[in-house]
Formats: C-alpha cells, structure tokens, sequence
C-alpha cells in the first residue's frame, strides 16, 4: 500500500498494477508520435504539421491544363507555372472553407457536392455551377456503374419502411445515403478489444 | 518544392484508392490526384468529413479555374506582345479581376 515504484513484478498487487500502467501511458505517447511521423510519409516525409501553404498539386497536371487555355504557340514561363500552383492550393482551400461552414449550419458532419456547389455560385464562381453538375452526374453515373447491386439496395432500402430485413443486413460502411441520393462517405471506424486482464484486479 | 517530388507516386495512390474498376473511370474523368486535393482539404481544421464526390467537383472545379486564370493572364500577355505567359500576366489578371480577389497578397505577387 505504499506505492512504491520500485516494484517491478505487477502480479504481487493490484494498486501495483496501476503504476505499472501510468508507466505505460508514457510509452504510448511516444508511439502516437511515431503513427504521425507514418502518417506524413505519403507527403514526402516532412513530419510537421502542415498549414495549407505546404501542399500543393502536381506542377506538371497544373501547367498540362495551363496549355489547354493558351494557343499552341504560346509558352509558359516557369514561375508562372509555380504562381498558378500556389493559387490552385489557395483556391481549394477557400472554397472548401466556405462549404464546411454552410455544412456546419445544416448541422451535417459531411461535405458533399452541393456545398461545393453553393459555395462556388457563393464565392462568384456560379460560371462553373452548370458544367459542374454535368461532370457530377457522369460521375455518379460512373460509380454506381461500380458499385452495382450494393448500390441500389442500400437506395431501395431507404424509400422502404424499415423492416427486421434491413437491420440483418449490414450497410457496407462505405455507403451511407440521404434524401434518396447515393452518397459515398469514407467513415473511419476504430475497433477495439477488451483486455480481460483489466477486469481481473485482485486485491490481496 | 518538396510536394512536387512525390509527383508519381501520389497519383497512382491515388487511382488505387477507390479500387481498380473506379480507378480506370477517374482517370478519364479528373485530370488531378484526388488524394493530394483531399489532404488540402483535411488542413482545413473545420473541415471533419469530405464525401468522394465532393472531392471530386473540387478537382474539376481547379481544371476550370486553372484554365480561366491562365486565359485571362494571357490577355495581358498579348497586350505586352508576348508569347510566353509570365508570372506579372497573372498579378496583373488577379489585380483584374474581382473573383480573383482572393489570391491577393500571395508570394508570386512579390
């Protein structure tokens, strides 16, 4: 009942045991810093936090449809190439700020498509509002060309009154859908297991 | 500088990402890697969860605006009897142009 630290063996008490656990907190810190350091390495390894002025697109997808827009005579200076960048990664983010915040009045967790679009004809891009729905609708076309049955069951089940059907079978996580429409979320779920040794403390 | 390295192998992450069938059709339909433009959407610290689709109008939504800007930049690259596009083409297009009000005060207007 002293506390003491200097005992090693966990086994003798359960109060023991808590320090022992303490100890290990320590150590698990240290093993959430080595997750982030993974976690930057698809960013060339850089293992800092990065602000939004870090992450740019690819010079080379920026400038092919740089060329689109000028005549074929026409060249592009190199610096002008690296200006654009810098806008493209200021433009995403401006709109994406802008559509998080209209999510967050709707009291949604997700953005979706709609917000983009809103927050574009918000900004003064409504120009691209028409063409952008185009290419939404070939590309919904083109994913649920993918997902198949899946796809149209989770819909049908939705327009349905929920039946003792619809709880046997699990929703794949990657489909969850709203107002009818099919919508794919990436939801990260984190599953963990009970240590039974922690419900086992024994105090002698 | 150093994004532009990993160039290769963020786009083919990033056709990997939604499986090989999606994969074939994203290539036709965006011309930018959806991982990177997700990951500039997550620094966002507001910003919680983005849906692929969204992602995905992002992407086209930066092809037209790369290509307005460079349009309008060309313009004033005309005007000073050039051929090749420079970086004050774009300042000025920005300086121009009210919905480009945005990218005032970024480094390439230095």
């Amino acid at each position: 009942m002293d506390g003491d630290s200097s005992t090693t063996d966990a086994s003798q008490l359960g109060i023991t045991g808590e320090y022992m656990a303490s100890g290990h907190y320590v150590l698990q810190s240290q093993d959430d810093d080595a997750e982030e350091n993974l976690n930057d390495h698809e960013e060339g390894g850089v293992k800092e936090n990065y602000r939004e002025q870090d992450i740019y697109l690819p010079i080379a997808n920026v400038a092919r449809i740089m060329k689109n827009a000028v005549p074929q005579t026409g060249k592009i200076a190199k610096d002008a190439k690296e200006c654009v960048q810098e806008c493209v990664s200021e433009f995403i983010s401006f709109i994406t700020s802008e559509a998080s915040e209209r999510c967050h009045q709707e009291k949604r967790k997700t953005i979706n498509g709609e917000d983009i679009l809103f927050a574009m004809s918000t900004l003064g891009f409504d120009m691209y509002v028409e063409p952008l729905k185009l290419y939404l609708q070939k590309f919904r076309e083109a994913m649920k060309g993918d997902k198949g049955i899946a796809g149209v069951t989770g819909a049908e089940s939705l327009g349905e009154d929920l039946t003792d059907d619809t709880f046997t079978n699990p929703l794949p996580a990657g489909i969850i859908t709203a107002d009818g429409q099919q919508q794919n979320v990436m939801v990260y779920t984190t599953t963990y297991q009970q240590i039974p040794t922690v419900q086992q403390i024994q105090f002698s | 500088m150093a994004a532009t390295v990993a160039t290769p192998v963020s786009e083919e992450s990033s056709q990997q990402q939604t499986g090989p069938t999606a994969a074939v059709t994203h290539s036709r339909l965006s011309k930018l890697p959806l991982a990177r433009i997700k990951a500039l959407m997550k620094t966002d610290p507001d910003v919680s969860l983005a849906s692929q689709e969204s992602v995905f109008i992002i992407a086209k939504a930066t092809e037209l605006f790369v290509e307005m800007i460079a349009k309008d930049a060309l313009v004033y690259a005309q005007q000073g009897k050039r051929k090749t596009l420079q970086r004050k083409d774009l300042d000025n297009a920005i300086e121009a142009i009210d919905e480009f009000a945005f990218l005032e005060g970024k480094p390439c207007q230095a």
